[in-house]
């Protein structure tokens, strides 16, 4: 099935972020051969070039390694990729702060409710 | 290196009326999938059949590879027209061999995959399909062959939403990253993931050629969006 | 590219006329046994009924031959057509072929098809008609043929020639047949709209116009006709106009072959 992709931002940054929350979430594990740029542009339904340019974004930041036998690899490098996971984290929390403090919560209350949340659950 | 399909101040007049196409400049490169979007009358049908040798312009040239439209083109460039082509007497079967005849770079094997994976009969006349299947084997006969410039006018109108995915993957999947695919379609935001440049054509002229990640920088909206704004009534 | 196409349009088309020539065969065969027996004869002059069963067989005959000529003419023109300027022209136009091979491997389909009709129709009627004498007569056409003595007929070179040019002609015209059906179709197409009917309309009107001219050339013949006498008309002169005769069709079979190949590749219109 292709990819559900927002209307208003370049698609190929929504892959990007497609793709790191694939490798962060532990579907590409550390050392994973990737699909190729086609076969993932079939899965995804989007342009071969377009895939092909958010490889070339991914592989500049570092998360994926192209090998010469191999074809492309996630980095082996686990800090690095734990690195995004926790500011992907912190991107999520922040978000969430800021919409709680739209509702009219204060810190403490904040931590409160998450706590009770947890404990209910 | 030339370009694959080169407009130079082509202008097409039917027999009276105003010009269909009219002074008309365009370029297209290797490796693309290209949206040919404009409303309907716009003069999107007139242009593909002037690179299909179809049609000769009245006036300036189209050049497919830097020559004139004829047999040499015709061998490379993969065209699916609106229309329903293929004679009724014939088995879904015939079709293929006709098509494995005359082209070269047809590839059967493929044909008779696609069949398969959308459960089309290859023993099954012509006649005895319905609308949409019948355009399903039209679409698979042109994309079964390895061409340099695939043309395929309105594709996916009458194709189910399901074989329309199935359709659009296989397009990736198979087309050589050399090849030029132009789509010509109304049904934008179905395709819109795949192209990669899209040409807005009006009145018979080239209104924009852009890619789609500049439209969706530049104007925070999808090419639907936009192209709906721009030819808004 | 060009055997390719001639081969396909063999496989499309072969089915009807071959459907069309047996039908006439098996009439031809049943006409052969019923009309060489002359007892067959006798009770059609005896009984109504018999008689009615004769009068029909020979009506189904003309109408499979009129059948048989039909498939050979108008459908091959049909197909030409149907294939060339309707959708399916969206199809044959974008093979990688041209537009002369398109036009060649057709007409020499239809070409061979009237050749072996023709054939089937003459060897047809030459066997019910020596039926016929047979069953009467008690002798065969084939056999006073057969008896017929070549070396007394004395035949000198320009007889021979003569005879060449007259076959000439005869294939002249047929091909003349064929490029005037296409030519009309191709200037069906130049018309906005109605390109189908436009196509007959010129096909009858260009026929008229041939009759007429048919009709201004005979008159011409016969006046220039009218102070000759028969001893007056050399070979010599038989053989020009025959030579003329033939230069004139293939002139006109050329001249209609381009017109529609120009149409096709230059004024192509498909809607």
């Amino acid at each position: 099935m292709a990819w559900n992709l927002e209307n208003d931002r370049p698609i190929y940054a929504q892959i990007v972020e497609k793709i790191q929350f694939q490798i962060v979430s532990g579907m590409y594990k550390a050392g994973d051969k990737l699909p190729s740029v086609r076969e993932l542009a079939a899965i995804a339904g989007v342009n071969p070039n377009t895939m092909q340019k958010a490889f070339s974004e991914l592989e500049r930041s570092g998360l994926i390694v192209t090998q010469r036998t191999s074809g492309r690899i996630v980095t082996e490098n686990e800090e690095m990729i734990d690195k995004i996971k926790k500011e992907m984290a912190k991107e999520q929390i922040e978000r969430f702060l800021e919409k709680m403090r739209e509702l009219g919560f204060e810190k403490k209350e904040i931590l409160e409710f998450l706590e009770n949340n947890q404990e209910e659950g | 290196m030339s370009s694959l399909v080169e407009c130079r101040n082509v202008t097409k007049c039917y027999v009276n009326g105003r010009p269909a196409v009219y002074n008309l400049n365009l370029t297209l490169e290797k490796g693309h999938i290209i949206g040919l979007l404009g409303p309907n009358g716009s003069g999107k049908t007139t242009l593909i059949k002037m690179m299909n040798g179809l049609l000769k312009p009245t006036n300036g040239e189209v050049l497919i590879n830097g020559i004139l439209p004829g047999p040499q083109t015709k061998a490379r460039i993969s065209y699916l027209p609106e229309r329903t082509y293929l004679e009724a007497q014939r088995t879904v079967k015939d079709i293929v061999e006709f098509f494995g005849d005359f082209y070269e770079d047809f590839r059967k094997d493929r044909a008779y995959a696609m069949l398969e994976a959308l459960h089309i009969e290859s023993g099954a006349r012509l006649k005895n399909l319905s609308k949409g299947t019948k355009e399903k084997v039209q679409l698979i006969l042109v994309m079964s062959r390895d061409a340099e410039l695939y043309i395929l006018d309105e594709p996916i109108a009458g194709v189910d939403p399901a074989a329309r995915d199935y359709i659009l993957r296989t397009i990736i999947a198979n087309f050589n990253p050399a090849a030029t695919l132009l789509i010509c379609t109304h049904l934008i935001s179905d395709i819109e993931s795949i192209l990669d440049e899209v040409v807005f054509i009006r009145d018979g002229q080239i209104t924009l050629k852009t890619t789609v990640e500049n439209i969706r920088e530049q104007q925070g909206k999808s090419v639907d969006q936009y192209f709906r704004e721009v030819f808004a009534c | 590219m060009l055997k390719k196409l001639f081969v396909h349009e063999w496989k499309d088309s072969w089915k009807l006329v071959t459907l069309f020539n047996v039908i006439l065969v098996v009439f031809t065969i049943i006409g052969i046994f019923a009309l060489s027996n002359g007892n067959w004869l006798e009770a059609v002059d005896k009984n109504a009924w018999y008689a009615s069963v004769y009068v029909s067989y020979f009506m189904l005959y003309y109408f499979a031959i009129l059948a048989l000529g039909f498939a050979t003419t108008i459908y091959f023109l049909m197909r030409f057509y149907k294939n060339l300027y309707t959708d399916q022209g969206y199809l044959m136009h974008t093979l990688p072929v041209t537009s002369h091979q398109l036009i060649l491997s057709k007409a020499f389909v239809m070409y061979i098809w009237q050749l072996i009709s023709g054939c089937v129709m003459i060897v047809s009627i030459l066997l019910l008609v020596n039926s016929l004498v047979l069953g009467t007569e008690n002798t065969s056409i084939f056999k006073e043929i057969s008896q017929l003595d070549f070396a007394d007929l004395d035949l000198t070179f320009l007889d021979v020639l003569c005879c060449f040019i007259v076959l000439l002609i005869l294939i002249g015209a047929q091909i003349f047949s064929i490029m005037f059906g296409y030519l009309a179709i191709s200037l069906g197409q130049l018309s906005k709209n109605h390109k189908l009917i436009s196509s007959i309309g010129i096909y009858v009107g260009m026929q008229a116009a041939l009759q007429m001219l048919f009709s201004i050339l005979q008159l011409g013949f016969n006046l220039a006709a009218i102070n000759m006498k028969v001893e007056d008309i050399s070979e010599g002169l038989v053989f020009a106009i025959l030579l003329l005769v033939a230069i004139v069709i293939f002139a006109a079979d050329a001249g209609m072959y381009m017109g529609s190949n120009h149409i096709m590749k230059n004024k192509l219109n498909l809607e």
